[in-house]
């Protein structure tokens, strides 16, 4: 074909989509949306992540390495930045050095940021933070802040502003505006080092960080790690065994420095010499726990050190670049492939109305490949002018809602916000999806015999030996392909899955035409409107195939979903029935001094959650100190999962009070319980057996949802708490409320320094589930309503001729309700195998086990939610064709009234 | 002597196989020579539009052999029958001739840019087709600002514009009342009077009158061929 020649059927092309302005705008339309968001999420993206060059300047400044010292006890941290600055001294004194420190601290109830007391006067600060305005403080009651915060503050330099630290609450004056060179939306406080004593007086931990620069800098960096291995014992506590015998190496040292020589020995046994299974270094790590709590055992106890260099840092991850060009291709990808069966549909309906333009066009001489042209120009045009508008919207989108955005990035946005490279992904998924759309209808059209064609006629549609076939082929293929490619570590396997993923879903797409077929030949056997509907689907194949493939994808999702969550819940039995929304259980109180110190509760703390939660019900029981193994339920994988004790281990057992009964409201454990019962609050009802502190009793298992963690699940009858009285008590508070926290009483209750299990904030299983199902009736309803859109105008001709022999106008709105549902039908039917297929390949190709106190399961083991789905698949049809029936018109019965 | 610019040799045209064979056409012989208009008559479903469909290389004939431009069409790919519909051969039907799309000149020219021709040049081409249709100062209009005759017009000019020669005709006057369908095929002759030969299908025996010849068709088969000396200077002549 010539290039002029095929200008001139681009020209056609051109001149078809001007003549339709209505339906080049709606794919307009349809293509930019898609296009803009995608704009969007990258720059979100763009927003939140940091260069890697910019992460470096953040933590390094002007220095080429850093050491950190971390621990929960600030003297510990001072104590070994103190011997790291002497080594440097020594091994390298000719490097620069400048020890600062940094803690992380809450500015109220609700916001978190750093304090900090960086030296700005010395050259290596440069980088970290720069001053914007002002000067860096001097005394103790003097900060800089971030510009953000200052703005937040609403205060000026010079001006004094009440802030609240940590439990420090006091005056300061605002002498500068200091921050990162890239302006950030953290809150951040400069103070002098002994301001930030005063705060670290409450506050607690602190990560103390040398800078190391100047000539020999590197070397010195590295040698100072090297010698830190060497010296680190001497920061453990007395009485430590050292050295660390090579069989418990995978211990953490942090509870392996409070083990005496009898517990290593114990431990070293227990390991033996020959390889450990999972189980086996589960028991050892227990056990070894169990040995340290009985000490003074605290996460974090010993310091930790470690020293980064510049080089390292910008070797690391993906660029910004990278991530947000990703991030928008992804999502403008998910977004197009709707995109591109609802502008399959649109260009298909389209040619079939031009079919006689086309045949026109063959008559003047244009070749099958000029008649392409014209389909695919129209595709390429809308493709191009589709995603220019989508990038406008999209920056127009991030440049004016930068208000709005702003809270939720990090990165205080300037500019447009995103960069050309952006957006070349999306312009270039957007105009090669529009063309694949407009491919088939190309295609089909060009084969269309002129004669035919001239007369406004498809001819008839010869079964396609191939699609069935094919259709299965792919789906098999596509699930190999996922299945080795999440089983390799290749560089391409995410490349290979999301293939295998998308051959899956258009093989299963592809299947939908064949079935349309089938289906259409029961069409006698129902009702006029019915038949219809089932022959127009049929002979419209690619119509509505196309129709179906785009609902069935949107329904993945709720198909998916529901299967992840029930596998989920099923999974989640091990740790007990699915937890109460209104539990709120009082344990004990945190020694605000560091991490893990808790103590018993008073009468003072339970009256504070009550003053919080007024309307609670509020149970009194006595915890005991007992490890708890439950009898499994669950067996999974090579070894039977026994003695795997709730979490925590200890205080499993509870006395079963009446407060407690009356407060779990089965009255059958307070029965059993009279009787002298041990009771276990498990999964289903009967008899039973558990070992506390390795001693077997009889019990009676009951169904009673309570929380999973914290919450002890055996219950001893108060006849015969003398068996126990061996055993430690603590007291608890279980507050039973009908609701869930919200969100402000969730921060009142966690920030006392109580511990408190429960009582999440969010939203409840049937809310979410309600918000789901309404999402997925909006997305099959927008998706719907475009194709039926554009396939209108054809079944409107159809509809007019019925209406012309007698039928009754409302028929149109019959049999659109009837059309969209049995699609729907049709949609759902695929789209429920393929779900389940795909999050069965998915789990299965990595599986793990879930462990809890009633066993062990695996991820592998798949649980198909049929009631929820059957509800789908009934519901949303039906729903689907009752709105669709309300919102289309009637036909008109007689023809509109021509102006005289 | 002058070679015929369209020549049809025993030509057949089956529809269908076996109980539903059809023989739409049977052992046709015709030549269209330059200047003929050659009427085609006969009742429905007599054959006619296959035919012309044959004669425009819009279908290919089961049997028989058909010349155009001294060129076989037996042995031409898809393609190249394109290309000949381009250059050699121009249709004009009974409605819906023109491209809703494209302004009355760009449907004129564009055979032509299909064909590789710059599109000022073809619009000059197309310029001189007006001028010869009597449309002359109307090439910028859209079909749906002309006039049922005068969309037959572009047709027309469309159908002998740059190297056609060759113009079928099926029913291009059915949609027209008496008046303009005289002015059409006024038009048509006198195109063919200057050179081009057009193949006129028609069911009105007062339009067939127009012709040089007149091929009368009865069941796919050429049941007589009527010559005439005279044309009409108008129908009513023929009363």
């Amino acid at each position: 074909m010539s290039g002029s020649g095929r200008k001139a059927a681009l020209k056609v092309a051109f001149r078809n989509s001007v003549r339709n302005r209505k339906r080049t705008f709606f794919l307009v339309a349809l293509v930019a949306v898609p296009v803009a968001l995608a704009v969007v999420v990258a720059g979100l993206v763009r927003a939140s992540t940091f260069t890697q060059e910019e992460q470096a300047q953040m933590e390094f400044g002007s220095a080429e390495m850093k050491a950190r010292a971390w621990s929960n006890s600030r003297d510990l941290s001072n104590e070994v930045m103190l011997w790291a600055g002497e080594a440097l001294a020594e091994i390298a004194p000719q490097t620069d050095q400048l020890i600062y420190r940094q803690a992380y601290v809450s500015f109220g109830s609700s916001r978190y940021g750093r304090a900090l007391d960086l030296d700005m006067a010395d050259p290596m600060a440069h980088g970290i933070l720069g001053m914007i305005d002002g000067a860096p403080p001097n005394a103790r009651g003097e900060i800089a802040v971030s510009p953000k915060m200052a703005e937040r503050l609403e205060a000026s330099i010079g001006e004094t502003v009440e802030l609240e630290i940590g439990e420090l609450l006091r005056d300061y004056r605002l002498v500068g505006i200091a921050s990162p060179p890239i302006l950030t939306t953290d809150d951040l406080v400069l103070m002098s080092p002994d301001g930030l004593d005063e705060v670290l007086a409450s506050e607690g931990n602190v990560e103390t960080s040398l800078l190391i620069g100047g000539v020999g800098s590197v070397e010195a960096g590295t040698r100072l790690g090297e010698l830190w291995e060497g010296v680190k014992y001497q920061f453990w506590p007395e009485g430590a065994v050292l050295p660390k015998p090579g069989e418990l190496s995978f211990l953490g040292d942090d509870v392996y420095s409070l083990l005496d020589q009898a517990e290593v020995d114990e431990l070293v046994a227990l390991a033996g010499n020959g390889e450990l299974a999972q189980e086996d270094y589960d028991q050892i790590q227990s056990r070894a726990y169990e040995m340290a709590e009985d000490g003074d055992f605290t996460y974090g106890s010993l310091p930790e050190f470690y020293v980064d260099g510049r080089a390292a840092w910008l070797s690391q991850g993906l660029s910004v670049d990278q991530q947000s060009s990703l991030a928008s291709t992804a999502a403008a990808a998910l977004l197009l492939v709707e995109v591109a069966f609802v502008a399959g549909a649109a260009f298909a309906a389209g040619t079939r109305r031009r079919l006689r333009e086309i045949g026109l066009l063959g008559a003047n001489g244009a070749s099958e490949k000029h008649v392409r042209v014209t389909v695919l120009g129209e595709g390429l045009a809308i493709g191009i002018i589709g995603s220019a508008a989508g990038l406008v919207l999209g920056i127009a989108i991030l440049f004016l809602g930068r208000p709005l955005i702003q809270p939720f990035v990090t990165r205080v946005m300037t500019g447009f916000g995103v960069s050309p490279i952006d957006m070349i992904g999306p312009v270039l998924v957007a105009i090669v999806s529009v063309v694949i759309a407009a491919w088939l209808p190309a295609r089909t059209a060009a084969r269309v015999p002129t004669t035919t064609a001239l007369q406004g006629r498809m001819p008839a549609l010869a079964p396609r030996k191939w699609v069935v076939p094919v259709g299965f082929g792919l789906t098999g293929f596509g699930t190999l392909l996922v299945t080795v490619a999440l089983a390799s570590v290749s560089s391409i396997s995410n490349v290979l899955v999301g293939t295998g993923a998308l051959m899956m879903v258009g093989g299963v797409a592809l299947l939908a035409s064949p079935i349309l077929a089938v289906v259409s030949k029961l069409a006698n056997r129902f009702p006029a409107t019915g038949r219809l509907v089932l022959r127009d689907s049929g002979r419209h194949r690619t119509r509505s195939a196309v129709a179906v493939a785009a609902t069935m994808v949107i329904l993945l999702a709720p198909v998916m979903a529901l299967t992840l969550d029930a596998s989920q819940s099923e999974r989640e039995l091990v740790m007990g029935l699915p937890e109460p929304e209104g539990h709120l259980l009082l344990s004990g109180t945190y020694d605000l001094e560091g991490f893990g110190e808790v103590g018993p509760i008073a009468d003072g703390d339970v009256a504070q959650v009550a003053s919080i939660v007024p309307e609670s019900f509020v149970a009194r029981f006595d915890a005991l100190n007992l490890t708890a193994d439950l009898k499994p339920r669950f067996v999974a994988g090579s070894t039977v999962q026994v003695g795997y004790c709730q979490e925590p281990c200890g205080w499993n057992a509870a006395t079963g009070s009446p407060d407690l009964v009356a407060a779990l409201g089965v009255p059958e454990v307070g029965a059993a319980l009279d009787g002298g019962d041990i009771v276990v609050l498990g999964l289903e009802e009967g008899p039973t057996t558990v070992r506390l502190d390795d001693v077997e009793y009889p019990a009676v298992e009951y169904p009673v949802p309570v929380l999973r963690f914290g919450m002890p699940r055996v219950l001893i009858p108060e006849s015969r708490l003398d068996d126990f009285e061996d055993a430690e008590r603590s007291p608890r508070a279980l507050f039973i409320l009908e609701r869930s926290l919200t969100e402000d009483e969730w921060r009142q209750t966690n920030d006392g320094g109580l511990e408190i299990m429960g009582g999440y904030p969010g939203l409840s299983t049937t809310q979410v589930y309600a918000l789901a199902f309404g999402a997925t009736l909006v997305a099959v309803l927008i998706v719907v309503a475009l194709v039926t859109a554009v396939s209108a105008a054809e079944t409107d001709e159809e509809i007019r001729t019925i209406v012309a022999v007698g039928a009754p106008g409302s028929i149109r709105r019959r049999f659109l309700g009837l059309l969209t549902g049995y699609q729907t039908t049709v949609a759902i039917a695929l789209a429920l195998p393929l779900g389940v297929l795909l999050i069965w390949v998915f789990s299965s190709a990595e599986e793990y086990f879930y462990s809890g106190p009633f066993g062990q399961i695996s991820t592998a083991a798949l649980v198909v939610p049929v009631w929820p789905l059957l509800v789908l698949a009934v519901s949303l049809p039906l729903l689907i064709g009752f709105l669709t029936t309300l919102s289309v018109r009637s036909a008109p019965v007689t023809p509109p009234r021509r102006p005289t | 002597m002058t070679e015929p610019v369209l020549s049809l040799r025993r030509v057949g045209k089956t529809h269908g196989i076996g109980a539903q064979r059809v023989d739409a056409l049977v052992n046709v012989d015709l030549d269209l020579m330059p200047g003929d208009l050659v009427a085609v008559t006969g009742r429905s479903g007599s054959g006619k539009t296959t035919l012309l469909n044959l004669s425009g290389a819009l279908d290919e004939p089961t049997t028989g052999e058909i010349i155009i431009a001294g060129e076989s069409l037996a042995q031409m790919t898809k393609n190249e029958l394109a290309r000949l519909r381009r250059v050699a051969v121009g249709y004009v039907f009974q409605q819906f001739n023109l491209l809703p799309s494209l302004t009355a000149a760009e449907n004129i020219s564009l055979p032509l840019e299909l064909d590789g021709m710059d599109p000022r040049e073809a619009r000059s081409f197309a310029e001189i087709a007006l001028v010869e249709v009597e449309m002359e100062g109307m090439g910028d209009r859209y079909p749906d600002q002309l006039s049922g005759g005068e969309q037959q017009r572009v047709a027309i000019a469309r159908g002998l514009v740059g190297p056609r020669s060759i113009l079928l005709a099926d029913e291009p006057t059915g949609a027209l009342d008496e008046a303009t369908s005289e002015s059409i095929l006024r038009l048509l002759r006198s195109r063919c009077d200057a050179g081009a030969a057009a193949l006129l299908v028609t069911h009105e025996p007062a339009y067939a009158a127009w012709a040089d010849r007149v091929v009368r068709l009865k069941d796919g088969r050429v049941e007589g061929v009527s010559v005439r000396n005279r044309v009409p200077e108008t129908v009513a002549d023929l009363a």
